[in-house]
């Protein structure tokens, strides 16, 4: 598949990777998420897995099934939606089906933050480092999370609902599953107005040091 | 928006030059007007004409334009009506039945069915014409209120779907679950 021998390329290369064209439902999903200037996420391929690899520093792997890490000598086995953090000169290994490789682009424009720094309630904190932190994002069917703030962020979702992936006649251009998506800096309200919990597992920029 | 919370919800769900989808309300009770559809969203018993009705989440009942009813105030339903002097239905270019869908009604006018397709599956290629969706099972879904203000994103519940001849898989981690009003092409 043209797809996945793209997938393995170095990340300098890997905007191309965008082409992707799943042509039919029997062909395996874009070996890309989402890539914009500040993230690239790879999905169930792991691009930046050597230390060397070009524009490869910090790095979050986030199962979707069961996987396994390995890093050195050391390994650990991850269930749905844990994840495993790696700074700039680790390499990994990651074995099993379904994961996202989050890539950190060292060389990013300036974060984007609200105008006023309010802490979201009822979330689940994993991960707290200097540039980014990880949380798994919380609202039962029905609930409300007051008005809160958040900068710019990666979110995964990992209960979905119903999702249709569709391919037109004639072709148009895919219409990706909203799975991985990158949420701008705001100031809101939220309610749960759907049928199940929502699950997500945000990877959220801090704002820029001042 | 205050920190209070959310407003209400907005008791129009959708409308456009077709139909109008109003909900928890029924502006349209009275007869006079066009073809009606009251879909319940969570079990609702109301007055058809001079009969009790009782209706479970999912299930709907129409109304003809000489038709009257009554809803209970507080109640969990959408009600559909049909401008009767909308413009010609849209068609996609081939007419191709939807597999593993339950056909539940079928009018002159339009057709109602319960669009279903299970977590991995595949719906091969198929066609729709104009058609108006309501989704019974939602997964998590966030309706949003925004700092500064922006218009309320409406959460997707209710959509408009124009005609199209695709293929779908459902990639979610839930059965799809809709709730169908498809117009019938234009007689020719």
């Amino acid at each position: 598949m043209i797809g996945r021998a793209l997938g393995t390329a170095a990340l300098a290369s890997l905007t191309t990777t965008m082409a992707w064209a799943q042509a039919t439902p029997s062909d395996p999903p874009s070996p890309v998420a989402l890539d914009n200037a500040y993230v690239h996420v790879a999905r169930d391929t792991a691009p930046c897995a050597v230390a060397t690899a070009p524009g490869c520093e910090d790095r979050v792997i986030v199962a979707i099934s069961d996987i396994e890490v390995t890093a050195g000598k050391s390994s650990r086995r991850l269930h749905k939606g844990q994840v495993a953090v790696f700074k700039k000169g680790d390499s990994y290994r990651v074995s099993g089906a379904q994961y996202f490789e989050v890539a950190i682009k060292p060389d990013h424009p300036a974060v984007k933050s609200p105008a006023e720094m309010i802490a979201p309630a009822k979330n689940q904190l994993i991960y707290d480092g200097p540039r980014f932190f990880i949380y798994e994002e919380k609202l039962a069917p029905g609930d409300i999370r007051p008005r809160h703030s958040h900068s710019q962020r990666v979110e995964i979702r990992l209960n979905i609902g119903p999702l249709l992936d569709q391919w037109f006649d004639p072709p148009k251009p895919p219409v990706l599953p909203s799975i991985v998506n990158f949420r701008e800096a705001g100031i809101h309200t939220t309610k749960n107005v759907g049928d199940m919990a929502l699950r997500n597992l945000i990877v959220e920029f801090k704002p820029e040091p001042k | 928006m205050s920190a209070d919370g959310p407003p209400p919800p907005n008791p129009v769900a959708l409308e456009n030059e077709y139909v109008r989808v109003s909900r928890d309300t029924a502006p349209f009770s009275a007869a006079g007007g066009g073809d009606r559809v009251i879909v319940a969203m969570a079990p609702v018993a109301f007055m058809a004409g001079d009969a009790l009705q009782s209706l479970e989440r999912g299930e709907f009942f129409v109304f003809g334009p000489g038709d009257i009813y009554k809803l209970p105030a507080g109640a969990a339903f959408f009600e559909v009506a049909i401008k009767p002097d909308h413009p010609p239905v849209k068609e996609p270019p081939e007419i191709i039945p939807p597999a593993k869908n339950m056909m539940l009604y079928e009018g002159e006018r339009f057709f109602i069915y319960e669009e279903r397709l299970d977590p991995g599956d595949v719906r091969p290629r198929h066609s729709h014409c104009q058609r108006v969706e309501i989704r019974l099972n939602n997964g998590p879904m966030l309706d949003q209120w925004f700092d500064a203000p922006r218009p309320p994103l409406q959460p997707g519940i209710v959509n408009w779907r124009e005609p199209v001849v695709h293929t779908v898989r459902n990639v979610g981690d839930l059965p799809l679950r809709n709730l169908i009003i498809e117009f019938k092409p234009e007689p020719t």
